[in-house]
């Protein structure tokens, strides 16, 4: 039975293209659309042929490999126009006026309906659910006048335009897509690579399709998925071939995910203002109605990737007491717990948008956070409580921010907010297990693990041949970007600073010097720098900008490394300070000797590998050993020297060189024996 | 500095306006960019250009302009034209400052009034968009409807509301002003998003936003100066030219609050050092308010 089925769409569309042929051939005398500049701008499109007559229209289609939708466009052009309020050929002049709310924003996608649906009513509503979505929907066929019979309004003003009273009229879809793309695409007639790839990443559009076509409008239909767009059949039994079969209430949320259509709210609902304006704004004891975390509370979040099905889109739920059963400077626990589904999720993602969670509730005029994971510290002001503001606003500003945010990885956000004490601290329990496998996935990576580094060159604007290479091992020197961090970026902004740096054949594995670096940065740096050693800081050290949170510089008097962080503002034993150092060291040039590092590099095992990495730092302000702290006493135990964190002198104990060297040779530390750096 | 030829290092050229011959109605047009050097340290480029702006709706222009204009102030095609003919201006930036009134909607009369103002002069001409979000895709439409053909220069796309007069600029063939709050790696951002939305790159124009001499033009002048040498040294997202609209300087103190006599000579002398300065940091174009700036503008630049 199934494979009747199948075969009848199958064998309908070579009825119809058999059909469509023989009337091609038989085709006569002159052909034209008014009042445009494209000719037949489907074949003009896609032969570059400017088709007058038959003969034209013949050679067009024959160049275009018998494409059918250069055929129905020829068919057409020689049926003369429609009676109103069918639309049929839409004149240049509208068309830029529709494609303009394309560019612009105002039209998120297109769909066309072609076919006569069997409950007009479920029409209207999938007409209604493509108005509140922004969509341009065109139709041709029955579908006009079940429409018009169920009291929907058409007309360009509704965004809702009947082409015709033909399912074949759809084809005017094809010539308004190609139209489109010559106007706004810079899409040259003739040229198809570029039209498809037009079609595919701009014009986003889907087909629905319900029952009636015959075999040319079923061949006809089918011909429009060459441009990348999907048919959902919405009833009338087409079942086989590469139609999607959908109930009709389903349609359109279903073309829009399949061609990652969004619509966009920029205002969030909820009684306070949201904007980056107010993310350095703190909410002081005094001003507090409700505080949550921060030592007083069990609180966390947690971000999570989710099958599509099992979230609703914008819910969110409170799970225990709101505000209004608490008094002004309450504590109360809480799990923010984020839902995110898309088609282009990953879970390698999930830490990295977990972390802008911090960062939306800062937006919020009267909300405040801080830290991350179990550590958080969330308040809200009486001032936005005294407005309504309620827990449950969190939630919705989180669910907007996310999909604003990160349009093309977040389809779906649901979040769940919990104050209930003893169902956060059961949840808390599993919460802290999925950070510890993130936390592994994350530290375990090595550099030999993966294939592919990644640039940054966002800082090029002002140091215009720096390139950052970012590995597993070795972060942004501005510490403010990991390995995932660009990747993801990479992901979100194809086009942008973080571009993938193919590693290429190895040349020398301690120095961490790759063919395919060398080549990216060759390029990237505009023919500055041929070559780069990613763990040395002698030979063809990478480049700096000038963002580096720290700078390493070699002390020859003592054989070894000094780092010092920007937070430092006292003198080095070198007799310069950071900012002295930093500016010889800057400007996107190789400076052997000198290197500005990320703090959490000097952790990793690829820290200056090629200088004996860790064994070498003889001295750090205290600061930056303090924050280092555990870590770095942990990473030195791992590598059986746990004495050595005793051994990096700071400031105080060693504020000049000569009090330096006295220094290291009373604790005798490993660099004073080491080969010679210089 | 050495001559290059290489072309990834020059500045685009950006064409503005159209004559008859390439399907528009201006007289003349301009092709701004091209260079190869900083500013007065290579060929001097072939003309800086200077523009007058004027508006749709007095009431929301500045005084010590609208007390000197007087009644051209009412209407907006004689005012563009006595730019041109009266004043010496290369060209009219048209402001619609009837879209800051409240519940604006008559959208019909932007298309009106770009129609007119094209009508009165022969020069290639600027159009300043809206002052508010929602209006912007109508007015923007409206106005870059209007001018097809006419190679405009349409303003401003900022890196939260780019889209419309990106979509003007497709749709009718017009080029773009791009502005960031005086910021390269935004300025670069910007181009970015231009260019992903489809609009060429030889078809915009930055304007790295002009702080009033004394009022943080410094920050303006250096970044400038980092946007051009960017671009020299081939970063083809900024390479770009680059206008510049001391708008500021008409409502800082010294001239809000100087002694009616001399207050038309302190608005004029403000604007003049401020677009001036900002032709030496790179500017191809400086568009000022009061007409006698333009003229003491053109003696400095030609002289």
């Amino acid at each position: 039975m199934k494979d009747r089925l199948t075969d009848s769409l199958v064998t309908a569309i070579e009825h119809g293209r058999t059909g469509l042929d023989a009337r091609m051939q038989a085709l006569a005398g002159k052909l034209a659309y008014p009042e445009t500049a494209y000719a037949l701008p489907v074949a003009y499109a896609v032969t570059g042929i400017a088709v007058r007559d038959a003969n034209g229209a013949r050679e067009a289609y024959r160049q275009s490999g018998n494409n059918l939708l250069v055929a129905c466009e020829c068919l057409m052009a020689g049926e003369g126009g429609v009676a109103s309020p069918y639309t049929g050929f839409i004149a240049d002049a509208v068309l830029r006026r529709l494609g303009y709310t394309l560019v612009d924003g105002s039209v998120t996608g297109l769909g066309l309906l072609v076919g006569t649906p069997e409950s007009p009513d479920a029409a209207a509503a999938i007409c209604r659910e493509m108005q509140e979505k922004y969509l341009l929907t065109f139709l041709a066929g029955g579908v006009v006048e079940a429409l018009s019979g169920a009291g929907v309004r058409l007309g360009l003003d509704y965004r809702l335009v009947p082409l015709g009273p033909e399912s074949a009229h759809g084809i005017h879809f094809a010539d308004i897509l190609a139209r489109v793309a010559m106007m706004f695409g810079g899409v040259q007639p003739g040229d198809v690579h570029s039209l498809l790839g037009y079609a595919a990443e701009r014009a986003k559009a889907f087909v629905i399709v319900f029952g009636g076509l015959t075999d040319e409008e079923t061949a006809f239909v089918d011909a429009l998925r060459v441009l990348g767009i999907p048919i959902l059949s919405a009833g009338g039994g087409y079942e086989g071939g590469e139609w999607i079969g959908i109930a009709p209430a389903e349609a359109v949320r279903t073309g829009m995910d399949l061609r990652g259509i969004r619509v966009t709210v920029t205002a969030i609902p909820i009684p306070m203002a949201c904007s980056p304006a107010f993310e350095g704004k703190s909410i002081r004891k005094e001003e507090m109605y409700v505080e949550f975390g921060g030592g007083r509370t069990p609180a966390f979040e947690l971000l999570r990737m989710r099958p599509r099905e099992e979230i609703e889109d914008g819910k969110v739920t409170v799970v225990g007491p709101d505000l209004d059963d608490v008094r002004t400077g309450s504590a109360l626990p809480l799990a923010i717990l984020v839902d995110v589904a898309g088609a282009r999720m990953k879970a390698d993602y999930e830490p990295v948008i977990e972390r802008r969670i911090h960062t939306f509730i800062n937006y919020g005029e009267g909300s405040w956070h801080v830290a991350q994971r179990d550590l958080i510290w969330v308040r809200l002001s009486k001032e936005a409580v005294a407005k309504g503001v309620r827990i449950r606003d969190i939630g919705t500003l989180l669910a907007h921010k996310l999909k604003a945010e990160f349009p093309d990885h977040i389809d779906a956000v649901q979040v769940t907010l919990v104050t209930d004490r003893e169902q956060v601290e059961g949840m808390l329990v599993e919460a802290r297990e999925i950070y510890a496998r993130r936390d592994e996935r994350i530290s375990g990576m090595k550099d030999e693990d993966v294939e592919t580094f990644y640039s940054c060159t966002l800082c090029q604007t002002f140091a215009p041949n720096h390139v950052c290479v970012i590995t597993p091992e070795r972060p942004a020197l501005c510490g403010a970007i990991t390995w995932l961090d660009a990747r993801v970026a990479h992901d979100i902004a194809p086009a942008g600073a973080n571009q993938p740096v193919p590693k290429g054949e190895m040349v020398d594995a301690l120095y961490g010097e790759f063919v395919g670096v060398n080549r990216f940065v060759k390029k990237a740096s505009h023919g500055e720098v041929d070559r780069v050693s990613l763990y040395s800081m002698i030979e063809n050290p990478m480049t700096a900008c000038g963002c580096f949170e720290c700078i390493a510089a070699i002390v020859p008097e003592v054989n070894g490394i000094l780092v010092v962080s920007r937070d430092f503002a006292g003198e080095t034993p070198l007799g310069m300070t950071f900012s002295t150092l930093a500016g010889t060291i800057g400007g996107g040039a190789q400076t052997p000797g000198f290197i500005g590092i990320s703090k959490n590099y000097i952790l990793s095992d690829r820290f200056l590998a090629a200088e004996n990495g860790i064994m070498r730092v003889v001295w750090m302000p205290s600061s930056l050993k303090e924050e280092l702290g555990d870590r770095l006493r942990e990473r030195l135990a791992a590598q059986g020297v746990p004495d050595l964190f005793a051994k990096i002198a700071d400031e105080v104990s060693a504020p000049t060189i000569e009090d330096l060297v006295l220094f290291l040779e009373r604790v005798k530390h490993p660099a004073l024996t080491m080969r010679s750096l210089i | 500095m050495m001559e290059s030829n290489d072309e990834r290092l020059a500045i685009r050229e950006v064409r503005l306006g159209a004559t008859r011959a390439e399907g528009g109605t201006r007289e003349v047009s301009y092709a701004i960019g091209g260079e190869r050097d900083l500013p007065f340290s290579g060929k001097r480029p072939e003309r800086l250009l200077v523009a007058l702006e004027i508006c749709d709706d007095p009431r929301f222009w500045p005084p010590v302009v609208r007390d000197y204009v007087g009644d051209l102030a009412n209407d907006t095609a004689e005012w563009a034209r006595a730019a041109e003919r009266t004043y010496g201006a290369d060209l009219v930036r048209l402001n619609f400052t009837s879209t800051k009134q409240r519940g604006f909607d008559a959208f019909g009369a932007i298309a009106a009034t770009t129609e007119e103002v094209l009508a009165a002069t022969a020069r290639p001409l600027i159009v300043e968009g809206s002052n508010e979000p929602e209006l912007d895709s109508e007015v923007f439409r409206r106005s870059g409807e209007a001018g097809e053909g006419e190679r405009l220069l349409l303003g401003t796309a900022e890196a939260d509301r780019y889209r419309s007069v990106a979509a003007a600029a497709l749709a009718y063939g017009h080029a773009v002003i791009a502005q960031s709050p005086i910021d390269v790696n935004l300025a670069k951002q910007l181009n970015i998003l231009l260019r992903e939305t489809g609009v060429p790159q030889d078809r915009i124009v930055i304007d790295p936003y002009t702080g009033a001499l004394g009022y943080g033009f410094e920050y303006t002048y250096s970044v400038m100066e980092r946007i051009r040498l960017a671009a020299l040294a081939g970063d083809a997202d900024l390479a770009m030219p680059m206008i510049s609209a001391p708008t500021d300087t008409l409502s800082i103190r010294e001239v809000r609050e100087a002694a009616p006599a001399d207050q038309e000579a302190m608005a004029v002398a403000w604007e003049f050092y401020t677009a001036y300065a900002a032709v030496v940091a790179g500017a191809s174009i400086v568009c000022v308010r009061h007409p006698l700036t333009v003229a003491k503008l053109k003696a400095a630049l030609e002289g």
